[in-house]
């Protein structure tokens, strides 16, 4: 099961070039069965990484591409007046599908952005006083520009909360650039990629996942890593519980990535800083965030 | 941030069974108190406190005091407490002043502070308490109230546990941890006690005025002594090298000598503190020590006939009496030795005038008996013989003698013929000396009760006594005990068996164990045996300091205050000096004995290469990858040793422990064989590579 899952990885990064440690972190991100958010500039290949993934990974899959005048019957459906039945009848809306790409997503308004809470927390929809469930496996991979951009609301905390992982890809280095110019857009390939896995196999390695061992240690590390960012000076709002059972379910999938049935403290670094970058409030006088971040694994010691 | 907690912390406020506890720490600190402080004072003390308990209690029930209460409740308080210190002589205001505070600071009993400053008071109270009573009982007592003191600072301290638990649980829980912490701090207390030097009282306190309301005074008149007989108080304490003591007819204790009559008084002649060696010891001398109980007063306690020269500090004095260098205002323990005969070494009489001396009128009849027997020719010994049997035959011991007025000592020897010794002896010494005898009455103690148990005997001041001493030729002073002429019984038996119906007999304290006890023969004993426990205590625990004053000497050679100061203070210096360091030192977290290799790893390689070390973030295995650059002899090692301790750490595969550790122990040795050279050199290059 293992090796199909590292296919996965090695498909993705066929299409997204040069970004293998984003694809296995994203890869992690929807094995520990968490949302995931990538941030970055316009054309970096964002909606490149979502559709592939959503492809490789064989999920029936719909994109919503999110503007400011959407509504959140847009995304999650309405009931329409049937005029031969003389009564209302739902319509399902794009949401009910095993994976939505949820393209610029901080371009919607709040209103449409929190329609998306339910259905990414509950993996349900309530509509009219009816409540209906949503396909399992059911992830959500959205995309947003940075804050900086204009025409844009930032997602607020609860929200960001909901997401398990929040990626960028950044540029590429300069070989890959190359490459990338070279071979022209690589979009139009991912139709051709091999479907490695489909939604069974990707339950049971789910359940792999979260079966991962992790010993006292570990868990001590977690703990003194959530604490030393509660009670760090250039943090104003440390990690919360939540937070930290996020960091331990996304460390377990990424163990299970590298091949290991327990979990050690190189897992948990490796994907801190995806996990725990949206989760904190930073000083705004510090320079910069990934610093913050970044420091916390290098002051709290791995020993006790 | 510590210092808002400190803050909120000061004035928390307490809750009720926090505030019962410090009244209920109050009322037994106060106790003791009872019998020094006046009595308003102790009743306006219950009633507050008894008001306050009440408040608790049944809050419903007692309303606040108005404030104007309570301002005049303290003036009138601080009044009392001006007037009654004035008229107090010592200590007594001390402690009035004390009880008094305290009291009146559980009017403002609210927040946590004003808890510490009762618990601060109530400590004081009970360390003052043992300036008035050192006695086992006070010690024990004294103990009892530092557990309930440090029982209600436990409970202002255990914050909301008191709300949620039943008040008795509470008590209960916290009286047991103060009880906890007072026996671990036992071990601290004995090694005080042991070498802990006394150092005088840097000032002068008039300790006890009141010990010198009993015992003897430096001058005498009829009934002084008979006076004495009203207390028990004990006088001092004697033990004999021997274990054995004289035979009752020879406990004779010599306080002091009086031999300047003025026709009513007897007083001290000032010229006899002379300080002299005394004869040398000899065969059959006896050996004692005394320990003296506080009188105020200098002189001390020689047994007839004093001989040798006594421990130091006590001065011994041609009429062969000892003194103190200052007055008695602690226990003193001295010893000296005893001849039981006294041996005449033929110097003769110094200022013979003196104690011949009576005023040239008075007392006509005995005047013309004594002109009598001098024309008969009688000879000295006769002339006492003669009193003597004239006492035996028509006078009476009692204490209770009728009132003597104008020519006290005719009206004695003619008319009323009853008294008590010092009236023998001041008709004897008078009589003597108008026949041409030289005399002088000497004041001491007669007798002494034996302790079975503990070995010593015990004189009590209902056992002071008067006899005379005549001056003859070529006998030098023998002594003349009128007392025994007229009831020999006196000296013989026991004086509370003597004395036990006598209504005078310990007027001061009726219901004592001492007037109880010839209907109670338990009672005796056990009366004896809780004397002799006493006597150890203030043989061995007060009285201690003598000997380790000795015993420090032997260590440390002479101690002025200086080297006492350094003795002291460099050791407890050094320690405290430890016992900051040890909590305020960096503390290295408590390591897993599964990382102890890593970290052993990390210093020793640390002082090869600074660069080396692990740092804080790094895990085990970038550590030990990193270090497989460094250390290319080791690589195989380092990476059976990071398989393993990953397999041991964090798969928690428990049965390769023993090969984790072994696998440590040859690396960690191997590590620590290491030499500069045999680290890769380009590591630095490498290192910024990465």
């Amino acid at each position: 099961m293992r090796d199909r899952i590292e296919q996965v990885v090695n498909a993705v990064s066929s299409v997204v070039l040069g970004k293998e440690d984003t694809v296995r972190l994203a890869v992690a991100c929807m094995l520990a069965r968490g949302h995931l958010l990538i941030e970055d500039l316009p054309g970096m290949g964002k909606t490149t990484l979502a559709h592939t993934l959503a492809h490789v990974f064989g999920l029936e899959y719909r994109r919503v591409q999110f503007t400011s005048d959407m509504l959140p019957a847009d995304i999650l459906g309405g009931s329409v007046f049937d005029q031969q039945a003389s009564s209302f009848t739902y319509h399902p809306g794009p949401i009910f599908t095993q994976l939505l790409l949820a393209d610029e997503i901080n371009r919607s308004t709040p209103k449409t952005q929190s329609a998306l809470l339910e259905a990414m927390e509950e993996g349900q929809v309530s509509s009219d006083g009816v409540t209906r469930q949503l396909p399992v496996p059911f992830f959500v991979i959205a995309t947003q520009n940075p804050g900086s951009q204009s025409g844009t609301f930032p997602l607020p905390e609860s929200q960001l909360d909901r997401f398990l992982m929040k990626l960028s890809l950044g540029y590429p280095d300069a070989d890959t650039e190359k490459v990338l110019l070279k071979h022209g857009d690589t979009r139009r390939d991912i139709s051709q990629l091999p479907v490695c896995i489909d939604s069974a196999l990707l339950l049971d390695a789910q359940i792999a996942c979260q079966q991962v061992r992790v010993s006292d240690p570990v868990v001590d590390y977690i703990q003194r890593l959530a604490q030393f960012s509660r009670d760090s000076d250039d943090i104003v709002l440390g990690l919360s519980p939540r937070g930290a059972l996020a960091l331990i379910q996304a460390s377990k999938a990424w163990a299970y990535l590298s091949g290991r049935d327990y979990l050690i403290p190189d897992d948990v670094q490796k994907v801190f800083s995806s996990v725990v970058d949206h989760r904190l409030i930073v000083r705004l006088d510090h320079d910069s965030k990934t610093n913050a971040v970044r420091n916390i694994l290098a002051k709290v010691d791995v020993l006790n | 941030m510590s210092v808002l907690k400190g803050v909120s912390q000061k004035s928390a406020s307490l809750d009720t069974p926090v505030k019962t506890a410090l009244i209920v720490m109050l009322l037994v600190i106060c106790v003791p108190q009872l019998v020094i402080i006046p009595l308003w004072l102790a009743i306006i003390a219950g009633c507050i406190l008894a008001w306050i308990l009440l408040s608790l209690i049944r809050p419903e029930r007692c309303p606040n005091m108005p404030r104007w209460g309570r301002g005049v409740l303290v003036a009138g308080v601080i009044l009392g407490v001006l007037m009654s210190a004035v008229a107090a002589q010592g200590l007594g205001g001390l402690s009035t002043l004390l009880v008094a505070a305290a009291v009146l600071k559980t009017l403002e009993l609210k927040t946590r502070r004003d808890g510490w400053v009762l618990v601060l008071v109530a400590c004081f109270i009970a360390a003052v308490g043992f300036l008035f009573n050192q006695s086992m009982l006070a010690a024990l007592y004294g103990l009892i109230s530092l557990v309930v003191i440090f029982t209600a600072l436990i409970m202002m301290h255990q914050g909301d546990q008191n709300g949620s638990l039943g008040f008795r649980i509470v008590i209960k829980s916290a009286g047991s941890k103060s009880a906890v912490i007072l026996l671990q701090s036992m071990p601290l207390m004995l090694i005080l006690f042991l070498i802990f030097p006394r150092i005088s009282p840097l000032w002068s306190v008039q300790l006890q005025h009141s010990a010198a309301k009993t015992g003897l005074s430096d001058s005498m008149s009829p009934g002084d002594i008979s006076q004495l007989a009203r207390s028990d108080d004990v006088a001092f304490r004697v033990s004999f090298s021997t274990d054995r003591p004289p035979p009752p007819a020879a406990r004779y204790w010599r306080a002091m000598t009086y031999s300047v009559f003025d026709g009513r008084r007897w007083s001290m002649g000032k010229d006899t503190l002379i300080r002299t060696a005394g004869n040398t010891l000899q065969q059959g001398d006896i050996e004692y020590q005394v320990i003296a109980e506080p009188s105020a007063h200098v002189w001390l306690f020689a047994l007839d006939y004093s001989v040798g020269a006594p421990s130091q500090g006590v001065l011994s004095v041609s009429d062969g009496s000892y003194r103190a260098g200052s007055p008695l205002l602690e226990r003193i323990n001295y010893h000296a030795y005893a001849e039981v005969t006294r041996r005449y070494n033929g110097e003769p009489l110094n200022e013979r005038s003196r104690y011949l001396f009576v005023p040239e009128t008075g007392n006509p009849k005995s005047r013309a008996l004594v002109n009598q027997w001098r024309k008969k020719g009688m000879t000295s010994e006769e002339i006492i013989d003669a009193l003597f049997m004239r006492f035996n035959q028509h006078f009476y011991y009692t204490l209770s003698p009728q009132r003597l007025t104008d020519d006290r000592i005719d009206q004695f020897l003619f008319s009323t013929q009853e008294g008590f010794c010092e009236h023998f002896a001041n008709a004897t010494a008078y009589t003597l000396r108008l026949a041409g005898i030289p005399t002088r009455i000497v004041a001491g103690y007669l007798g002494g009760e034996w302790n079975p148990y503990e070995k010593y005997l015990l004189v009590r001041q209902y056992e002071a006594h008067a006899w005379v001493e005549a001056w003859v030729e070529g006998k030098g002073w023998i002594r003349l005990d009128p007392t025994a002429a007229v009831a020999p019984e006196r000296v013989t038996q026991p004086f509370d068996l003597l004395f036990a119906d006598a209504p005078e007999f310990m007027a001061d304290s009726p219901l004592s164990a001492i007037n109880l006890q010839h209907n109670l023969t338990w009672l005796s004993a056990g009366r004896l045996r809780y004397e002799a426990l006493n006597y150890s205590w203030h043989r061995w625990v007060l009285g201690y300091h003598q000997e380790q004053n000795s015993l420090l000497e032997e260590w440390f050679g002479r101690l002025n205050f200086i080297k006492m100061l350094l003795l002291l203070f460099i050791p407890v210096g050094c320690v405290l000096a430890l016992v900051i360091w040890w909590l305020l030192r960096a503390r290295p977290h408590s390591v897993s004995p599964l990382d102890k290799a890593a970290v052993t790893m990390s210093d020793t390689l640390g002082r090869l290469a600074p660069a080396l070390q692990r740092v804080h973030g790094e895990t085990i295995s970038q550590y030990s990858r990193r270090l497989k650059e460094v250390l290319p002899g080791l690589r195989e090692e380092l990476e059976e040793w990071h398989t393993l301790y990953q397999r041991v750490r964090y798969a928690q595969i428990l049965s390769d422990e023993a090969v984790y550790y072994k696998s440590s122990r040859q690396l960690v040795y191997k590590i620590k064989r290491l030499e500069k050279h045999d680290i890769d050199t380009d590591m630095d290059v490498r290192r910024s590579v990465r």
